[in-house]
């Protein structure tokens, strides 16, 4: 004989007036149907509260940078607003953002950027334009790679406690897998960090977090010690990527602080 | 950091370890969920302006779960909620629950039996067992009558706890 569902539910449920229950236990002394369905729920919630575990170690910072970067765009307006900076908007924000940012101060480089001011101005404007045009309808693939030749050749350059190359200071030029992109090194309070550019989207590691809420181009990626964020762009802007030997929940600062977002 | 962010931080963040307990087990693997989370407080972040309710952990855990589903939809991967006759049979009638037993499974055995039960049950399973949610909230996240969250809870408990028999036997034999 099957007793009715609604009654087992209810009783479980606590549902049931004290009389009712009272009787529904009497039953339960005779139903052995019952009773193990009883049981069988018990059990299942007992073996449920393994499963009432924390978040992963990490998480935390990873979702309070992608607010901080969402934060950081709404705020430009180009992605959330939806709309398209001028270029002379985009020259102005470079322009004012190079004088807050603070390239790696070697007194080569400083000669360097004496000397040839115009390429700071420009790197900082394409970077710029990569972020804030690349914002616009390319969804960002994750690779079937771990780690692209490209991140993995970028990462392997950040030597922490040891200064970045001459070339890197300057802007390396390179091709990686295929790809032509420039290095260049920036030092913010004695952490250094690289960024790379390309006229092409890079491809991106399948380990990365895509932003896709406010910002369908951009990622977020840790390998170990590193942190890396990228914004890539369809139809040939600038696309960049920089790493840095910090917690991803520091990415945003340091990025809003060189000027990137 | 603005003030808006800052006060999304403080409002949404106390109820991060829940919303990736219903993301973990709404999502194929723990790549997926953390995603998914990311994702879920991207979009509560943009919409946090408008936000009105009264519990911001059942917001979040809407956001999550909706997400879920339209992944699930889009993936082509929904499962179909198996109909049970009306009156409750057991699938092994006679077979009792060493509840002993049971309470000694490691998590990830619970973790693959909960992933075996029928979404909608354990979708259910998942808000009120995991996320702490009443038959009341999760009937108003899920859009149905409070009776049906409770029965999709009972049905789901009785798969659970036959799959994890299962998952001790087979334990025991090895």
């Amino acid at each position: 004989m099957s007793c009715p569902e609604e009654r087992l539910v209810a009783f479980l449920a606590g549902q049931l007036s004290s009389e009712e229950e009272r009787r529904f236990d009497e039953h339960l002394l005779a139903c052995e149907q019952c009773w193990a369905a009883v049981q069988a729920d018990r059990a299942a919630r007992l073996a449920l509260e393994q499963l009432r575990q924390p978040a992963p170690a990490g998480l935390q910072g990873r979702v309070a940078a992608s607010v901080a970067l969402a934060a950081a765009e709404a705020l430009k307006g180009p992605v959330v607003a939806g709309r398209h900076l001028t270029q002379r908007h985009r020259l102005a924000a470079g322009q004012r953002r190079r004088s807050q940012r603070r390239a790696w101060r070697a007194p080569s480089l400083l000669h360097r950027a004496a000397t040839r001011p115009h390429v700071r101005l420009v790197a900082a404007a394409c970077l710029l334009v990569g972020l804030a045009a690349g914002s616009f309808g390319w969804v960002a693939s994750r690779s079937a790679a771990p780690e692209p030749a490209q991140v993995a050749a970028v990462a392997a350059m950040i030597t922490p406690g040891s200064p970045p190359t001459t070339a890197l200071r300057a802007g390396e030029h390179l091709v990686i897998g295929g790809q032509a992109l420039v290095v260049s090194a920036y030092q913010l309070e004695g952490t250094e960090e690289l960024v790379a550019t390309s006229a092409r989207p890079f491809p991106v590691p399948s380990t990365s977090h895509l932003l896709t809420g406010s910002s369908p181009h951009a990622w977020m990626a840790t390998k170990g010690r590193l942190s890396m964020y990228g914004v890539n762009r369809r139809g040939g802007g600038e696309s960049m990527f920089v790493v840095a030997a910090m917690p991803i929940a520091e990415m945003p600062q340091m990025a809003a602080r060189l000027g990137l977002i | 950091m603005d003030d808006q962010e800052r006060a999304f931080l403080e409002a949404a963040m106390p109820h991060l370890d829940v919303v990736y307990r219903v993301a973990r087990h709404t999502s194929r693997d723990h790549h997926q969920a953390e995603d998914l989370v990311q994702e879920t407080y991207l979009r509560a972040f943009a919409a946090f302006a408008s936000h009105r309710g009264p519990s911001t952990k059942a917001w979040l855990v809407t956001i999550c779960i909706n997400l879920a589903r339209s992944e699930g939809r889009r993936r082509a991967r929904r499962a179909v909620e198996t109909s049970l006759p009306e009156h409750y049979e057991p699938e092994a009638p006679g077979v009792n629950v060493p509840e002993e037993a049971l309470a000694k499974i490691d998590r990830a055995s619970v973790s693959r039996a909960l992933a075996q039960v029928p979404e909608e049950q354990r979708l259910a399973i998942v808000l009120m067992d995991l996320a702490g949610h009443s038959a009341s909230e999760v009937a108003e996240m899920l859009g149905c009558p409070r009776n049906t969250v409770l029965s999709r809870v009972f049905r789901g408990r009785q798969r659970l706890a036959s799959l994890l028999v299962g998952e001790d036997v087979n334990r025991e034999l090895s």
